[in-house]
């Protein structure tokens, strides 16, 4: 009798206590629930694909909010001096020239590889600064050039070519292009290869001089600059990265990137934890989430990235225009910059960029 | 004159207290990094130094930069007067839909943000056949691609015109609107050719008009940085641009401080001289006109 | 009057004839100048291409749709008039009293209250933005929004205390002082006599003000966050992606608001008058 009294009453508190643990059973991550956090992405391609892809289902398995704000390395790291005693944002996404500065100003956090498990999986040469940054993305670096106009550009000598005479840019002293166009100058001059002449580059500022006569501008904005070489404004554009540029290569804009011989550079996109950030847990879990082996895929197909994680499969289109795998890599001679060697001498490298190419 | 018998002054309180927490304290906190040092860690405290300043003055590149900076604002403000005068006397004494559709068509663009107008004259003025410029020159018969002003202290020149156009023609239009009709009509009675009248009579009674837009329109002018970084490249950098780098790119606060004020000192250093230089022969000629 | 020359009769106004050809000439080669780059950008917003170059091809309006369908576009001009509207109300509030004070009093030290009023107007607004950054960092005011407002009400502010200063120049104050003498008290007097007379002014102190900050970037970009981005703001931030017709047709929106809000404007109290000309 007592059984059956409370056959039903259990059943329909049974059923509605089902009903209540069902999102919990699948949202292994109730913990989260109802928590926010807010990342700094990059702008472009990478920024709408967090935006439209990573982060409606992020937010939709583990019950949170994630609010996204787009900007650029120099940006992010100035937004987290500022707030370095209330710090509003927990994942910060940066370029690796940030990373030194991030680290001796105490701005980021070591990442708990705990809370990260997916950072067994990435390569070792993206886990960088001691572990404390992953890298989600890789695009290189290497000169590009208008299709129907210039032909291949096998060395970086060839820029010095005469036949490019005001037809070349180059990014601004702004912009970390502008730092490796220098090295590569300073490869011709020296002999040595790029991950060595990086630290040579005092020698390379007579090269530069001989460099100004191609020079039609150096300029702001990265997008608009390859916008105007697929318009025949200019021949070359050198160095850029390959996320710029492959999107207007597959709209069919005739410009490509060139790899010379002496390598191509490292563009390297990471991801840090902000120091004494709101809700760290989840932010870690974010940064999992980007290391994911479907989100990397994802990211490299929409924006031609190489992705950092081992053992991602490409479609045929990707695969032959990003520099992935590891083995790839080594034969197209990727050379990673060692910025806490080169940002103390950015200000001068500046300041001599802007006298050199000035009037 | 009126006076009031409550402390009027108190009226200005609220804006005063605003402009002073909100400006004057970040502005002068910033300024005094320029005499600071920067640690490592990114925190600027004492000791005192004059080596930024030093810095500024002995590093060729800052130099070459303010004189470019003075080449082109100097430029900007000149032909803004050349430009602004007949648009100025076409508001006030043209006819009333020439009047109007003047003010509307040059005060409107004020709102369109400034990078976007500025990437409009990127386009305008390109160094191809891509460029508007250019395309039209060549429809029209001459050469593939005539106009090579890009990326030049020309092109900045060209775009902060555009940009600082109106801040003359709004003074300046307000001060021909306050002469007197009288007073140019009876130089007219008198004989006087209309270009008489103008350099006689309405020149200078505009005067303190042209010179607060003039003023203006130069410090503005120098310290502006988006329209140098895209029309300018790096043949036509300002002393805006080696600021922005080094806030932005280098992160040094102290030498940044030490641009910024030498980019206000001279801002108020040319405002300052203008006015002086122009004080006492404005008065003579003021007062000539008048008793013309 | 001068009327009758040849200028005067086509158009009214009291310009002479030969020098009234001149004037009208270089005029129209200077609002075309004016308008130049802005007819650029409205050519290409209707361009059938994939990207933004000139010359166009075609015409479409699917880009403008493109863009007032875009849900981050609604949000972020919702907030760019918004906060426009916030700061000019503050820059009123604030600017009004004070620009009477420096026109109608003997209050010493004047010029350098004027100074201090207009100084955000000539300072490298690069600096201001990052200056403010850190001041509020420094008051840990994490508020996006309070922070752009208050941004926004300091470099709108210098406009309105001079275009209502400008405008209270002109103002003959013996009208004031005959409706005293007539009996009405101080404030009517100013109530009934002078603010009518300077609410052209006003109105293009307001103008400036709303204008200025719907355009501002410097001080948006390092005041704002996630949840606050400014029109300027998410202009910048697109052409950062593909430079397609799309931000033509964005910045062609925005000039068209401009366009209506300154002949309504013209229509409302006639801009000479607001702008004291």
């Amino acid at each position: 009798m007592m059984t059956q009294r409370l056959a039903m009453p259990v059943s329909r508190r049974r059923i509605v206590a089902a009903g209540l643990a069902a999102p919990l059973f699948y949202m292994r991550n109730g913990w989260a629930q109802g928590k926010s956090i807010t990342i700094g992405t990059y702008t472009g391609p990478q920024g709408d694909f967090i935006h439209r892809s990573v982060i409606p289902k992020f937010e939709a398995d583990f019950g949170c909010k994630v609010f996204q704000t787009q900007g650029v390395t120099l940006g992010q790291i100035a937004l987290m001096r500022a707030q370095k005693s209330a710090p509003t944002y927990s994942v910060m996404m940066m370029d690796d020239t940030g990373l030194p500065v991030a680290r001796d100003e105490d701005l980021i956090a070591k990442l708990p590889a705990d809370k990260i498990p997916n950072l067994a999986n990435a390569l070792p040469r993206f886990i960088l600064n001691d572990g404390f940054a992953v890298a989600f993305a890789m695009s290189a670096c290497a000169p590009c050039r208008n299709t129907q106009t210039a032909g291949q550009i096998n060395s970086y000598a060839d820029l010095w070519d005469p036949r490019y005479r005001g037809r070349m840019v180059s990014a601004s002293a702004k912009f970390s292009q502008s730092v490796m166009l220098l090295i590569a100058a300073a490869a011709i001059v020296t002999g040595k290869p790029l991950s060595e002449a990086q630290f040579l580059t005092d020698q390379a500022w007579d090269k530069m001089a001989a460099l100004k006569p191609n020079i039609q501008t150096l300029y702001d904005n990265s997008t608009t600059a390859i916008l105007q070489l697929s318009q025949g404004q200019f021949d070359i554009d050198g160095p850029e990265f390959s996320k710029t540029v492959l999107p207007y290569r597959m709209k069919g804009a005739a410009v490509d990137m060139c790899y010379p011989k002496e390598g191509a550079f490292a563009g390297v996109n990471t991801m840090t934890l902000v120091k004494n950030a709101p809700n760290p847990d989840l932010g870690a879990a974010f940064i999992n989430r980007m290391l994911d082996p479907v989100v990397q895929k994802g990211l490299a197909e929409a924006t031609f990235a190489a992705p950092t994680i081992r053992g991602v499969t490409l479609n045929a289109e990707t695969a032959a225009l990003v520099m992935y795998p590891e083995t790839k890599m080594d034969a197209m001679k990727l050379t990673f910059m060692d910025w806490s060697a080169l940002n103390p001498k950015r200000g001068a490298i500046v300041e001599k960029l802007n006298q050199v190419f000035g009037t | 004159m009126t006076h009031f018998k409550t402390p009027i002054g108190l009226l200005t309180l609220p804006a005063l207290l605003f402009v002073l927490i909100l400006f004057i304290v970040p502005a002068a906190t910033l300024f005094s990094y320029s005499v600071l040092t920067q640690t490592p860690d990114g925190r600027i405290f004492l000791p005192f130094t004059l080596a930024n300043y030093a810095h500024l003055f002995t590093t060729p590149v800052y130099y070459s930069v303010l004189l470019a900076t003075l080449r082109v604002s100097g430029a900007t403000a000149a032909l803004s007067v050349l430009l602004g005068f007949p648009v100025a006397l076409a508001i006030v004494r043209g006819g009333p839909i020439v009047s109007r559709a003047t003010m509307i068509i040059l005060v409107a663009p004020l709102v369109v943000s400034i990078v976007v107008r500025t990437y409009g004259w990127q386009l305008l003025l390109a160094n191809s056949g891509t460029g508007v410029v250019n395309w039209a020159l060549h429809a029209l018969g001459f050469g593939p691609a005539p106009v090579r002003v890009l990326y030049s202290e020309t092109a900045v020149v060209i775009g902060s015109l555009h940009v600082f156009l109106p801040m003359l023609v709004l003074p300046l239009s307000s001060a021909i609107a306050r002469i007197q009709p009288a007073v140019e009509e009876a130089a007219r009675t008198l004989g006087a050719p209309a270009w008489r009248v103008f350099c006689r009579v309405t020149l200078p009674l505009s005067l303190p008009g042209l010179i607060a837009g003039v003023t203006i329109v130069f410090s503005l002018t120098s310290a502006s940085y988006v329209t140098p970084a895209i029309l300018g490249g790096n043949r036509g950098q300002m002393l805006g641009n080696l600021l922005e780098q080094q806030v932005v790119t280098v992160y040094n606060w102290p030498l940044s401080a030490a641009i910024a004020v030498v980019m206000v000192a001279l801002s108020l250093a040319v405002s300052l001289a203008v006015v002086r230089l122009l004080d006492r022969p404005m008065r003579r000629l003021r007062r000539a006109a008048e008793l013309a | 009057m001068a009327r009758g020359w040849i200028g005067g009769s086509l158009t009214g106004g009291s310009l002479a004839g030969g020098s009234a050809w001149l004037i009208y000439g270089a005029t129209f080669a200077v609002l075309l100048f004016v308008m130049a780059p802005l007819l650029v950008i409205l050519a290409l917003s209707v361009s059938n291409t994939q990207f933004a170059s000139f010359p166009p091809h075609g015409f479409t309006l699917a880009w403008y749709g493109k863009v007032l369908s875009d849900p981050d576009f609604q949000s972020s001009a919702e907030l760019s008039i918004g906060l426009a509207l916030a700061a000019t109300v503050a820059a009123l509030a604030l600017g009004v009293p004070a620009a009477f004070v420096l026109t109608r009093t003997a209050l010493r030290g004047r010029a350098l209250l004027q100074g201090l009023l207009l100084s955000p107007l000539v300072f490298p607004t690069l600096i201001t933005g990052l200056a403010l950054l850190q001041f509020f960092a420094w008051l840990h005011m994490q508020d996006a929004m309070v922070n752009l407002f208050l941004g926004h009400a300091l470099v709108t502010l210098p406009y309105v205390v001079r275009a209502v200063g400008v405008s209270l120049l002109l103002v003959d104050p013996s009208l004031e002082e005959a409706a005293w003498t007539l009996g009405a008290s101080r404030w009517r007097g100013f109530w009934r006599v002078t603010m009518p007379q300077i609410a052209p002014g006003v109105a293009a102190g307001a103008l400036f003000a709303f204008m200025v900050s719907l355009d501002n970037y410097p001080v948006s970009m390092w005041l704002s966050d996630a949840r606050a981005v400014p029109l300027p703001l998410l202009l910048f931030n697109d052409m950062a992606s593909l430079f397609d017709p799309s931000i033509a047709a964005m910045a062609s929106l925005m000039i068209l608001v401009g366009a209506a809000a300154v002949i309504v404007l013209e229509r409302l109290v006639g801009l000479r008058r607001a702008m004291g000309v």
